[in-house]
């Protein structure tokens, strides 16, 4: 899911999704139009929050103050080997939530050099780290397109 | 997964320092209950899921074959560790345990495990159903396992209407993967499709209900359908094809896992026999159960309501985990409570339901999708703006509740995410054990308990003793007094404590959903019959 910086970025965040099924019936909760982009200098990288949402957060230094990003679940970094060292540049696209008694900055897209990493949908969702299933894909997606589904 | 992917080396050097759960074994009281050996006996049918320690989705269905004297006599399984589909023998030869509290071990081996062979923790609810526990260290998968019923493995037995739930992941565009959940109905008539319906949320996109092709259908193995019950499911809608490795418990269940696909989804389906065909037909406590994902990450969600029988909701109290974010239903003013038996699928089942609440409810309102097996089960999607859950909805009967009316012996599985307090560590975790409840006021409850925990150290944890209370804090069936509670403290060093909010469905059966903010778990207690 790494992959090189831009192709991500400069996508239109509305692709449109088509499921298996057929166009989506309703959209998500996620709202494109209202994405941010932060951009700053790492200060502290954590796998694990203290508090909810659990999962991997970044403290980012802005100009205008410090950011609280929720990353997703950690294990999808791990796996591909997408690191956020004290005092690396980042830049975080994402959107603002309330969850709970609190303002959380959701991530979707993070890069840091030339890595950029989708960690979210464009519907919003974690994706799910999938390991040795990630590598079979391209089998299974070209099987998909001869026509076998 | 199951299966050797990992060796146990390997395992251990993923897992970080400390711990949230402590060391391994521990001393046991005496197991308490009637069960021995003899009570596994027979061919049982399996179904689990959960992940391997670096977060691969993992599933496998299957059977095993017991003799009553603690040999294991063979058996079949199909089980995607990542690369799709593999339909594996289980060697004879091998062993299992069963305590007079139910619980025991299971040994499996087939031509992948070499020397090592799987290893599974099980309690049983009763001969006929158990709860299991993958716990080598290759993976930890959960499930459950049910006795097979052998007459039933033609497709005349299974001529009839079933609701389904399947769910699990699949990739988007982006050859990324995303949560899906499908839930419908769909009707079989000596093996061939006479169509159905289903709903699909993927990504928490919603498509449906789209209709199922009055084509394809069901096909028993050659080899292996009448031995094992295992055949394959085909059906299509909207131009896609989706494939299913079933196996046949009985007449009324069957478990299946998707193949042939890059997508994994995996679930049962059960008989329809009177789904209600109004809203009239809707009535009654239901309480649900359900788990997936949200914008956050994992997601639980337990909840009960009373259908009016003309469309309205009543009593509705729910309760969430949001990965680790912990929310009450009611906490404002609740509104749009409804609900509508699907007129334009007669005899599917199908249920929409919905709720709001002023203080929670910022994405719109509680959504839920239920395809109705009868009046009494279902299976239930929730399609919340932003959401992908599925699980399962059963009438809540019995109540109210009270201390003396639940005390018993029960088997337990509860299963999620787990957070280690001293280091970056997740991972899935999976319980399984027995807890014996007496009426006292308080400390009424002891047990054991095997887990794997990936997000800890020690990874399995086996013969661990568990104590703490049930605490019916209201009559459970109505939306006011305060929620029911359940803990398990561990007997390990250093001990945890797991708490639960409880829902009772029924004097036989408990929902539980974690609170803790290092384990957003979810499952059920189930009253054992020894």
């Amino acid at each position: 899911m790494a992959v090189f910086a831009g192709a991500l970025l400069l996508c239109s965040a509305a692709q449109a999704q088509r499921g298996r099924s057929g166009p989506a019936l309703q959209s998500a909760a996620y709202d494109l139009s209202k994405e941010q982009s932060v951009q700053g200098t790492v200060l502290k990288f954590v796998e694990k929050s203290g508090t909810a949402p659990f999962g991997a957060h970044v403290i980012v230094q802005t100009a205008s103050g410090q950011v609280d990003v929720h990353l997703g679940d950690a294990r999808l970094l791990n796996q591909h080997n997408f690191t956020l060292a004290e005092g690396s540049n980042v830049r975080v696209v994402g959107i603002t939530r309330a969850i709970g008694e609190s303002n959380v900055f959701l991530a979707r897209l993070v890069q840091v050099g030339n890595n950029l990493i989708a960690v979210r949908s464009t519907t919003g969702i974690p994706y799910v780290p999938a390991g040795i299933r990630g590598k079979q894909i391209s089998q299974a997606a070209a099987k998909q397109q001869a026509g076998a589904r | 997964m199951k299966r050797c992917l990992l060796t146990m080396s390997l395992l251990l050097a993923i897992f970080q320092a400390a711990c949230s759960g402590g060391g391994g074994s521990s001393t046991l009281p005496p197991p308490v209950g009637g069960f021995s050996k003899s009570d596994l006996n027979g061919q049982y049918a399996f179904t689990m899921v959960g992940n391997d320690p670096t977060g691969n989705v993992i599933a496998r269905v299957g059977v095993f074959i017991a003799d009553g004297n603690g040999n294991i006599q063979g058996g079949i399984e199909d089980v995607d560790v990542g690369a799709g589909d593999e339909t594996l023998t289980f060697n004879q030869g091998t062993t299992y345990t069963i305590n007079a509290d139910g619980r025991g071990e299971i040994t499996l081996a087939n031509s992948t495990t070499g020397s090592n062979p799987l290893i599974f923790s099980v309690t049983l609810v009763s001969p006929t159903q158990g709860f299991i526990v993958q716990t080598d260290g290759n993976a930890t998968t959960s499930g459950t396992f049910n006795l097979q019923n052998t007459s039933a493995f033609t497709t005349a037995s299974l001529s009839a209407s079933y609701v389904f739930d399947f769910a699990g992941i699949r990739p988007d565009q982006t050859q990324s993967f995303l949560p899906d959940s499908l839930v419908g109905q769909l009707t079989l008539n000596s093996g061939a499709l006479q169509g159905g319906v289903f709903d699909e949320n993927f990504d928490a996109q919603l498509f449906g209900p789209l209709t199922i092709d009055k084509t394809n259908g069901i096909t028993f193995d050659a080899t292996n359908g009448s031995t094992f019950g295992r055949g394959t499911l085909n059906f299509a809608a909207n131009g896609t094809q989706f494939s299913y490795v079933f196996y046949v418990v009985d007449g009324n269940r069957l478990h299946l896992m998707e193949i042939n696909s890059a997508s994994l989804t995996v679930g049962d389906a059960i008989r329809q026999t009177a789904a209600p065909a109004n809203n009239a037909g809707f009535t009654g406590s239901f309480a649900y159960l359900l788990a997936g994902a949200s914008g956050s990450g994992i997601d639980t969600r337990v909840g009960r309501f009373t259908a009016d029988g003309n469309g309205g909701l009543a009593g509705i109290t729910q309760d969430e985990s949001d990965n680790g974010n912990i929310a009450a239903v009611p906490s404002g003013t609740l509104s749009a409570t409804t609900y509508a038996v699907d007129q334009g699928f007669p005899g599917s089942g199908r249920v929409t339901i919905t709720f709001a609440d002023s203080n929670l409810s910022h994405n719109g309102a509680y959504s839920f999708i239920a395809y109705m097996a009868s009046g009494t089960q279902g299976f239930f999607q929730d399609v919340e703006n932003g959401f992908v859950l599925d699980g399962q909805i059963l009438t809540q009967t019995g109540g109210p509740f009270t201390a003396s009316g639940e005390a018993g012996n029960y088997a337990f599985n509860y299963s999620g995410l787990g957070f280690n307090n001293s280091t970056p560590a997740v991972g899935e975790e999976d319980f399984v054990g027995q807890l014996k409840v007496t009426d006292a006021a308080s400390n009424n409850a002891t047990g054991a308990m095997d887990f794997n925990a990936f997000s800890s150290n020690t990874g399995i944890f086996l013969n661990v003793g568990v104590s703490g209370a049930l605490t019916l804090g209201g009559d459970g069936t109505t939306n006011t007094g305060t929620r029911n509670t359940q803990s398990l403290k561990t007997s390990n060093s250093p001990s945890t404590t797991y708490r639960f909010i409880t829902y009772v469905v029924n004097p036989n059966t408990m929902f539980i959903l974690s609170t803790n903010q290092d384990n957003i778990d979810a499952g059920s207690m189930i009253r054992q019959t020894k």
